[in-house]
């Protein structure tokens, strides 16, 4: 259990030890940064507008440097893998998942990508149960909640005047060891479980999302794509504010003999995305895009990693311009999978 | 919300029915407060969805180059019709194929100032909605008038300029100096001026939602998406983003009608619109020209005449 009027001290013995990210306050953004000072933490809040995913997964980085001194081709730096150990607080329970599924991609799979991997490694994962769900939010359409532990190393609570702080990785119970706070009394643990229960009463019904995938299987060629792209505009926000995107793409800066080979976020909503060396694309149009979007995260994702690539943080739905919902996509396709048009 | 008026509904079916347009573009209810959404109305009974409120804020005339050679119609507000008039004036559109209903336009309710009253950051507004002249959000009123965008407030064009059947009530175009907002950040040192520039690009993330947002964007390959050579790369870096952004700026110069799409569109609350509107400001002072008001007039820039340059060495 920690006290309220503790928190600071609690944030302060964190960044002895840690890089500490949590939500702050520029200007009328709250977005995850390092912290400079304790103070500076934001846990009063519903959500960042940008996902976290960036402190594992930069939106720019440089893998490579090299130089190419008159007419050698040598010279080629590795950057240095960074692994400060870091923790992450105060991250929603729908984010926190995103990391489990970013693993999978990223350190699980045939392929390991040491950049990320390396972060991973030295990250800690404090999550903070969800007590305002917004309007927006679909965490329950995905078999999870407000207060899904999974992907956390240690999950916090509201408990009046206290968190309450449940160790539940290893690594996560290791760090909890460390920091030497109280047991948790009687009395808070009735007032969590209290606000826990008004907290799902927030929730608004959603339709379970499981199961699509089997229909999407059937919906490739479908007319459905042309009709969901229709007033897409083709921007990048719904996939940078995204907690599970993590297309990129990788391009060779070289000014004079100095280069630098960079890995940037890419977006499946770019005329860009997939664009071959030759001119060709073989996602030549906006409905083509969404249907790899769709199909990413609802059908390629769970059937290769075993995890949907949305966790339902609604984050997509309030930024996107001109307000093509998630949500009903994913109604039309259901839809578009009872009677598919298959041409 | 409210549905569009009868006669205005009948017209729009008969144009669908008729075949004089095959797709009509104007607005309908989204599922977030205070932002309509897009609708694209194909069947005549469908022309009931569409509505008109002070959340219709997208430029519908956005979508205009994807259906060119098509008979398309749809809604515009004063600052809309002025995009038509850019399309029109560079030869994208042909008007014969147009059916525009333009509507008089109050003002569109800027989401971020209502949650600023609040207190509460702009996601967080779960329940608001335009009445009339009032916003109604977590049960507080406000007056419309304080609460729309800085571009509609400094609208001097209410009412659209182009159009086939009007709606609404004129609403009458208020005197005062529309570039204040300009005057005030040439006021400042070169120094100050950049601070201003890069701190609000500091937010950038290079989504492209302002260009992909904005109506006279519409170039077929721009130049941030060309790989050889290279112009711009995608990445969040300072350097990335204002180059980006001081060329797409250049590119819009006598061109940029001000409807201010881009910076309703940015997810992250960029002010685009004054640097925009500084080029405005300038073409407006050095031409005489405003742009999105005569569909005949050739705009300054892709004109040239002989001995029009000050400089002698200059042809």
């Amino acid at each position: 259990m920690l006290t309220k009027d503790r928190l600071s001290a609690f944030v302060e013995a964190l960044m002895r030890r840690y890089r500490v990210f949590a939500p702050v306050r520029r200007a009328e953004e709250l977005r995850f940064e390092a912290l400079s000072s304790a103070d500076e933490a934001v846990l009063d809040y519903r959500n960042t507008l940008k996902a976290p995913k960036g402190i594992l997964l930069p939106q720019t980085e440089c893998l490579i440097r090299f130089q190419r001194p008159l007419d050698q081709f040598n010279a080629v730096d590795a950057v240095p893998l960074e692994a400060a150990p870091t923790v992450i607080l105060g991250v929603r329970p729908c984010d926190a998942r995103s990391f489990l599924m970013l693993d999978r991609v990223f350190c699980q799979g045939k392929y390991t990508d040491p950049y990320y991997k390396a972060r991973r490694e030295a990250t800690w994962i404090i999550s903070l149960a969800c007590d305002h769900p917004r309007p927006t939010c679909f965490c329950h359409a995905f078999e999870s909640g407000p207060y899904d532990s999974a992907g956390a190393d240690i999950l916090m609570r509201e408990a009046g005047d206290a968190y309450l702080l449940q160790a539940v990785s290893d690594r996560g119970a290791q760090l909890l060891e460390g920091l030497n706070l109280p047991a948790a009394d009687v009395a808070h643990l009735a007032q969590a479980e209290e606000i826990e229960a008004q907290a799902r009463a927030r929730l608004r019904e959603v339709t379970p999302v499981k199961g699509i995938e089997e229909g999407l299987d059937h919906l490739f060629e479908s007319k459905v794509w042309q009709e969901i792209a229709e007033k897409c505009i083709a921007c990048g926000t719904c996939t940078y504010i995204c907690p599970e995107c993590h297309c990129f793409n990788i391009e060779d800066r070289v000014l004079l003999s100095r280069g630098e080979r960079v890995r940037s976020w890419d977006a499946c909503m770019y005329s860009t995305f997939t664009l071959h060396a030759s001119g060709h694309n073989p996602r030549p149009d906006q409905a083509s895009r969404w249907r790899q979007r769709v199909m990413h995260k609802f059908n390629y994702l769970p059937r290769n990693v075993g995890l949907y690539g949305c966790v339902g943080c609604g984050r997509c739905v309030l930024a996107c311009p001109v307000r093509l919902d998630i949500r009903q996509v994913l109604q039309r396709v259901r839809e578009a999978c009872a009677a598919p048009d298959r041409v | 919300m409210n549905a569009l008026p009868q006669t205005i509904r009948e017209t729009i079916a008969r144009w669908l029915s008729a075949g004089e347009i095959e797709l009509f573009i104007g607005w309908e209810a989204g599922t977030i407060p205070l932002r309509a959404t897009p609708a694209f109305i194909r069947k005549a009974e469908e022309v009931e969805r569409l509505i008109w409120d002070a959340t219709c804020e997208n430029n519908l005339v956005n979508f205009l180059p994807k259906y060119k050679g098509k008979k398309v119609g749809l809604m515009v507000k004063g600052c809309d019709a002025r995009a038509v008039v850019g399309l029109l004036q560079e030869g994208q559109m042909i008007r014969e194929n147009l059916r525009i209903v333009g509507v008089s336009c109050p003002g569109v309710v800027d989401p971020r100032k209502v949650a600023r009253r609040l207190g509460i950051p702009v996601e967080d507004l779960d329940e608001a909605q335009a009445e009339g002249d009032e916003v109604v959000a977590n049960g507080q009123r406000f007056l419309l008038a304080e609460v729309i965008y800085d571009v509609c407030a400094d609208c001097r064009q209410h009412n659209p300029n182009i159009y086939d059947v009007a709606m609404g009530e004129e609403v009458a175009d208020p005197a005062g100096d529309p570039f204040a907002h300009v005057r005030a950040m040439e006021a400042l040192s070169a120094e100050e001026r950049w601070a201003r520039f890069a701190g609000e690009l500091q937010r950038c993330n290079l989504c492209y939602a302002c260009r992909n947002a904005c109506p006279l964007c519409y170039c077929n390959v721009c130049f941030a998406d060309r790989t050889m050579p290279r112009w711009v790369y995608q990445s969040d870096r300072p350097e990335d983003v204002q180059f980006y952004q001081i060329m797409r700026t250049f590119h819009l110069a006598g061109r940029c009608v001000g409807c201010g799409a881009c910076t309703r569109a940015c997810p992250q609350g960029i002010n685009l619109r004054l640097f925009l509107d500084k080029l405005r400001l300038d073409v407006q002072e050095l031409y005489g020209y405003v742009a999105g008001t005569d569909p005949n007039a050739k705009p300054p820039l892709t004109t040239y005449r002989e001995k029009e340059d000050y400089n002698d060495f200059v042809l």
